[in-house]
């Protein structure tokens, strides 16, 4: 494994980029951009819409949402979609573990 | 003693190899002065057993149209040799808590009050490693809670300078100017005989308007902890979740 260097580290972690977001997307008003050397975030305005499928990962939940056990797994039940709550570091993200069939949702993301 | 031996050696091998790097025109050098104060901090620092930190952070933020806009956090360790670390961190993006004691590791979210537990190694610096590694958690300012810091503050510098005393926060300084490809990093350390890092201040070079982060930092050495300092108790209505590895 390659060393990272001191100030790469710290760069990171003070940056408040303590466990950015690299893969997930990020809702409105919460957006997830990519660390940089030095602890130096860029922000980028493009947004998409995309349909919720399984697997996907977002920042944060919609509105009304309801905490339902299943499994013995604790699960954030929002509108047909199913997201179990996970840290990225130590961000916390939903990645959609199951929608239930007809259920047509959708996020914004910026990427 | 002989870790101590070994350290230096490192470093007088990374003094050669930059010097032969700069024999291929880069220019500079690494000021012997530099590697003077960082190795004092350094063994300083690891004598040290129960210290903790406050640091105020700074990282700027380029927005739309190139607005630059600075991003601020707070950042509060405890540290215990030889293995409890507690890091709270709360600023404009991040609030949460890290608690290393024990062999256990956990991150916790105070506002939506999620947790998430692993086992870890013992020892502070390993445990430490461990988060970077297997957890993509980088603790704020790790690099000063583990050993060789004078080591790692050195890797990949091609030139550092000594730039003479100044004075943070009405603490006088050395102030030293570490230069690497991509960014620069100033930081001054206490002059006297408990020589501590009260600022840090990094530049990115390339980044359009030369972003910067900086920290100041404010440390007490050899505070007394209670074990609850370190000792994770989940509050009322918590949720325990998994990390995403």
């Amino acid at each position: 494994m390659e060393r990272r260097t001191f100030f790469i580290n710290l760069g990171a972690i003070m940056g408040a980029l303590f466990g950015a977001i690299s893969t997930a997307f990020a809702v409105r008003g919460r957006p997830a951009t990519p660390a940089s050397v030095g602890g130096v975030r860029r922000r980028t305005r493009r947004r998409t819409r995309r349909r919720i499928v399984r697997g996907m990962t977002v920042a944060s939940l919609p509105v009304g949402c309801t905490v339902v056990a299943r499994g013995g797994v604790s699960y954030h039940y929002c509108s047909g979609v199913w997201y179990q709550p996970t840290y990225q570091g130590t961000t916390v993200v939903y990645v959609v573990e199951d929608v239930d069939p007809g259920t047509e949702a959708y996020v914004e993301v910026e990427e | 003693m002989r870790t101590v031996k070994v350290s230096i050696l490192c470093i007088a091998a990374m003094v050669f190899a930059a010097q032969g790097a700069l024999a291929g025109g880069s220019g500079g050098g690494i000021d012997p002065k530099v590697v003077q104060v960082l190795e004092a901090m350094d063994a300083y620092m690891a004598g040290i057993d129960n210290i903790e930190l406050k640091a105020l952070n700074s990282a700027d933020v380029r927005l739309d149209a190139g607005l630059m806009a600075g991003q601020a956090t707070d950042v509060h360790v405890r540290a215990r040799k030889p293995g409890s670390f507690r890091a709270t961190i709360v600023g404009d993006e991040q609030n949460v808590e890290l608690y290393i004691s024990g062999g256990l590791l956990t991150v916790f979210s105070p506002e939506n009050k999620y947790y998430a537990q692993t086992e870890a190694p013992e020892s502070i610096g390993a445990a430490l490693d461990f988060a970077l590694e297997e957890l993509d958690i980088d603790a704020p300012m790790s690099d000063f809670f583990k050993k060789n810091i004078a080591e790692g503050m050195l890797v990949d510098v091609y030139t550092a300078h000594y730039l003479g005393l100044s004075r943070i926060r009405g603490v006088e300084c050395h102030q030293l100017a570490l230069r690497h490809r991509e960014f620069d990093v100033q930081i001054w350390v206490s002059t006297g005989d408990t020589p501590l890092p009260q600022k840090v201040v990094i530049t990115s070079i390339w980044e359009g308007g030369s972003p910067r982060f900086t920290s100041l930092l404010d440390w007490k050495v050899s505070p007394t902890f209670g074990d609850e300092t370190f000792d994770f108790t989940a509050p009322p209505g918590s949720m325990k979740i998994d990390f995403q590895r």
